[in-house]
């Protein structure tokens, strides 16, 4: 595919991911006070006012929004206003927490989901069909952080057999890859369904019938890589949220992941672990949008042809 | 090209060009330099094989395509250069009728509802007027009072090509352009629907445009054809003269690829395919599929010229033929 | 790239008459589930074919005429009742029976459709479309040659360019082209082509009907040939049924069905199609329209918008034999009137 395409979408992951970062510093510095946060209510003047000036707050907005691009562009992400460490470090530390749940949950969901939407379809408006269907709804419909507590009430406080928070051992993971493979998958399966219902009834799949082809080869050669085109769209993004996807799950559970340490650092409004966690989750939606793009190219010889 | 004085040309059409972005900078001419004259109250059949351009140029006309170059002038005063408003007003003059009547009509919406809406954006006579006229003019296509509330999704092929029709006529315009108007109806319908558009045509004193691919449609409707091949007019006269004795190769290979009830064993049969249009060749575009084509043809692109019984011909070598 | 010219268009095959014919379907029907009720979209219909025969089946929408021909092969949805026997080269089927199909579609007999653009996978090649469909019917030897040999008798020309195409690379030509190539692969003895070339232009129309010509007489490919067009039918067909919701009304050969029509159906069909080979102006159509499949009228379907219509019309007419090779579902025969 061209240079010419590359540079273009490149170009327009750069500006949304800038749009993110004047958005996120906008809603931070229109918000309380972090001096105010930080230091408790009983603080002193001066304490403000040496927290302010330490941390360049004092500034007016345009040079305090400059000085932060300025910084971004050498890859400075600044320090947290409450322990003064690196936020880069404090983000990096909690990146394996948060990956090592929302890896099981993309691979469940994928692996549960994209089955029975294929099932379902290939069994349309039958008890499968419905049924499926019928789970998939309720999966999506319910929201997580009500699943997870309905969970650890059942789970924990009612039958006792799990602990409720933390990491302990194995059977941790259970309950939060629990709550949010059941949603995803209900997407998937949706999606699945849809796409590969709309296959089934494509003319490619009567030519191949008319010409001798069963019926089962024709939808596994025919039919379910033609559906995977939209399916691998859903997957891909889903892929890019995984970082900032377990925000509530993570919290209902207490895991120690990126999506609690953002949840403290807006309460205490933590500018720099702030950015830093939004930035992350940023480039890794962006990166994974053209990571889609480029397996479109791959798989579909139109989107190639017209790249040319 | 000495055109008799007097009173100018309904519709007048001069060197119309439109291309449309191509793979790689390179634009793809889909029209390419067309131009032709429709006098009022006549009928001039505009008919090509796809990518000759047909449906291009009638967007052009009516400006649904952008980007369009070349003169478009209605009753002498051109319409191409104005500006929204002024266009406005010049679209109740140019009606157009598109192929797919259920694509041109909101599948839900009630017929008469839709007959009236133009009356309603223009602004004609009052509400009350408006419900009469609408409904006058679907008395004349054919649609009955009982349908006045269906929807269009509730009607048949026909009935639904009526409708269209029937929305195009309400504002009362010069001019009708046609794309493909019967193509989607069957046989016995599409007859019913000629035949009201004849009765229209002779009553309301229309100019048609009249576009399509099925050469005896357009040989019933039209007065003048006009064979388009490859963005270009390569034959422009009278239709009896045209399609009992073609000048031009294509338009001859054309009529003889209709098939006949006779069944004639022996006949012309034009080999490959039209050419890419992004890749047009050199010289004349049709001297690769051409029986007759030699050393000149390959070498200039003819230009339009006028014959003698007033025809117009795009060819080095044209030849009229009794059609075998 | 030259003229061709083809001298002999329509050659009538000599067969006796005592020939097993390749192709007899008797009571073909096929009844849906609709929102309110069975709409029976086929209802009783007869089809004999002979070996390198060409058969056309004319009609309207809602005639009926591309369910029968899915019935053929099975095609229809499993929720659709079909019944019926079909004697198809030696092998005695019942239409309702779906498994017994499989083994018969693409060896047997095989099918080509209207829109060729959408006949083919988009995200494969047409050398991969060819071998898939060569290897299912086991065909042996060279099969990369085999698909080269394939697509030059459908008359594609530049056949190494064609295998590496995408579809979406390839002309509306092409496209039915390879769907022919492919509908060959496995050999069938009889090809359906539903409206095959009603989505090209005519020029390209003109050379894959001739193309079919030619495979009739070099392979003896028999064709059951479905077309709204008259002149299609008159082209390449060697007889012709009239098919009217869901029944056939008329059969014969060709040039007489075409010259002398027995049904009035068919006679307007006739009046209605502009035709150069008429004076202009010269078309009348049929009023009203065509019933929708389950809502067909009591007695003769056509009567309602007939001409001649008559009391007796109220009751449904049977298909008559009016001659050793023609039959009308009409209760006048039409020889007698003007």
């Amino acid at each position: 595919m061209s240079g010419r395409w590359l540079a273009k979408r490149f170009g327009r992951a750069l500006v949304t991911l800038w749009l993110l970062m004047s958005f996120t510093f906008v809603a931070l510095h229109l918000s309380a006070d972090p001096a105010l946060q930080i230091l408790g209510p009983e603080a002193g003047p001066e304490a403000i006012a040496d927290f302010n000036r330490r941390w360049g707050l004092d500034r007016p907005y345009w040079e305090q929004y400059v000085r932060h691009l300025g910084r971004l562009a050498i890859l400075d992400f600044g320090q947290s206003f409450r322990t003064s460490d690196p936020a880069l470090d404090m983000v990096t530390a909690r990146v394996p927490a948060t990956l090592a749940l929302m890896l099981p949950t993309a691979v469940l969901a994928l692996a549960l989901g994209i089955p029975l939407g294929v099932l379902a379809a290939i069994r349309r408006n039958t008890l499968v069909d419905r049924a499926a269907m019928t789970a998939a709804v309720v999966g999506y419909a319910i929201p997580n952080f009500l699943v997870g507590i309905l969970l650890i009430y059942l789970f924990s406080v009612w039958l006792g057999w799990l602990q409720p928070s933390g990491i302990v051992d194995w059977r941790s993971w259970l309950m939060p890859v629990a709550t949010m493979a059941s949603a995803e998958a209900a997407v998937f399966a949706r999606f699945a369904r849809s796409a590969t219902a709309e296959m089934l009834g494509h003319p490619m799949m009567r030519t191949a019938l008319a010409n001798g082809i069963p019926w089962p080869q024709a939808v596994r050669e025919h039919a379910l890589p033609n559906a995977a085109i939209p399916v691998v769209t859903v997957a891909g993004l889903f892929l890019g949220s995984l970082i900032g996807g377990g925000v509530i799950t993570e919290n209902v559970f207490a895991w120690p992941g990126l999506g609690r340490m953002l949840v403290d650092a807006v309460a205490a409004r933590d500018y720099s672990v702030v950015q830093t966690i939004v930035l992350l989750i940023g480039v890794t939606m962006v990166v994974a949008n053209l990571l889609v793009d480029l397996a479109y190219g791959w798989i579909d010889p139109r989107i190639r042809d017209q790249r040319r | 090209m000495t055109e008799p004085l007097g009173p100018p040309a309904k519709l007048s059409v001069r060197d119309a060009r439109l291309s449309y972005p191509g793979r790689g900078s390179r634009p793809v001419p889909a029209v390419d330099g067309v131009s032709f004259e429709v006098a009022a109250g006549e009928t001039l059949g505009i008919v090509g094989e796809s990518g000759c351009g047909k449906s291009s140029l009638a967007k052009l006309i009516v400006r649904l395509a952008r980007g369009g170059e070349g003169e478009v002038r209605l009753d002498g005063d051109r319409i191409d250069d104005r500006g929204t408003a002024a266009w406005k007003a010049l679209r109740r003059r140019l009606q157009y009728v598109f192929q797919d009547p259920l694509g041109a009509l909101d599948p839900r919406m009630p017929v008469l509802a839709q007959v009236r809406e133009p009356l309603d954006i223009h602004r004609i006579g009052t509400p009350a007027t408006r419900r009469r006229r609408a409904s006058d003019v679907l008395d004349a296509v054919g649609i009955g009072p009982h349908l006045f509330d269906s929807a269009p999704s509730g009607l048949s092929g026909g009935q639904r090509q009526r409708v269209v029709l029937a929305r195009a006529l309400v504002l009362e315009p010069d001019v009708l352009l046609c794309d493909e108007p019967v193509s989607a109806l069957d046989v016995s319908v599409q007859a019913q629907v000629l035949g009201l558009l004849s009765g229209l045509r002779e009553r309301l004193g229309l100019t048609m445009l009249f576009i399509s691919h099925d050469l005896a449609v357009v040989r019933h409707v039209s007065d003048r054809v006009a064979v388009l091949y490859l963005g270009r007019i390569v034959e422009l006269g009278e239709v009896d003269p045209v399609f009992t004795r073609p000048a031009h190769p294509y338009t001859v290979a054309l009529l003889d690829a209709v098939p006949r009830l006779d069944g004639r064993a022996d006949r012309i049969r034009l080999a490959g395919e039209t050419p890419s249009a992004a890749a047009r060749p050199a010289g004349c575009a049709f001297a690769a599929r051409c029986p007759a084509a030699q050393d000149r043809c390959r070498g200039s692109d003819p230009e339009l010229v006028q014959l003698a019984d007033g025809r117009r011909v795009a060819c080095h070598f044209p030849y009229v033929l009794e059609v075998r | 790239m030259t003229l061709v010219h083809d001298t002999a268009v329509r050659a009538a095959p000599s067969r006796s008459s005592a020939a097993a014919p390749l192709l007899d379907a008797t009571g073909l029907s096929v009844t849906f589930d609709g929102e309110s009720g069975q709409v029976p979209a086929v209802r009783g219909v007869d089809l004999a074919l002979a070996p390198g025969e060409i058969l056309g089946i004319v009609g309207e929408s809602g005639s009926g005429k591309s369910v029968t021909c899915q019935a053929l092969l099975g095609l229809l949805p499993a929720s659709a009742r079909v019944e019926g026997r079909i004697l198809i080269d030696g092998c005695r089927v019942a239409a309702g029976d779906a498994r017994a199909f499989a083994g018969l579609r693409g060896r047997t007999l095989s099918m080509i459709f209207q829109d060729p653009m959408s006949a083919l996978d988009p995200l494969m090649t047409v050398r991969r479309h060819l071998l898939q469909r060569l290897r299912r019917h086991r065909i042996p030897g060279d099969l990369e040659r085999r698909a080269g040999e394939l697509l030059g008798d459908a008359g594609v020309t530049d056949v190494d360019r064609i295998l590496q195409a995408y579809p979406h690379q390839l002309s509306g030509g092409q496209c039915q082209r390879v769907a022919l190539a492919l509908a060959l692969a496995g050999e069938p003895r009889l090809l359906v082509a539903d409206e095959p070339t009603t989505a090209l232009d005519v020029t390209i129309q003109a050379q894959v009907l001739d193309l079919l010509g030619t495979l009739r007489r070099q392979a003896g490919l028999s064709v059951v040939l479905i077309s709204h067009d008259l002149g299609v039918v008159a082209e390449i067909c060697d007889r012709v049924a009239v098919m009217y919701a869901g029944q056939i009304v008329e059969t014969g050969p060709v040039s007489e069905v075409l010259r002398t029509p027995l049904h009035h159906y068919t006679a307007g069909l006739l009046a209605a199609r502009p035709s150069l080979d008429r004076p202009r102006g010269d078309i009348v159509g049929i009023p009203g329209n065509a019933p929708p499949p389950g809502r067909v009228p009591e007695g003769c379907a056509f009567a309602p918008r007939c001409a001649r219509a008559m009391l007796t019309c109220r009751v449904a007419p049977e298909l008559r034999q009016l001659s050793p090779d023609r039959a009308t579902r009409c209760h006048m025969a039409r020889a007698d009137d003007d």
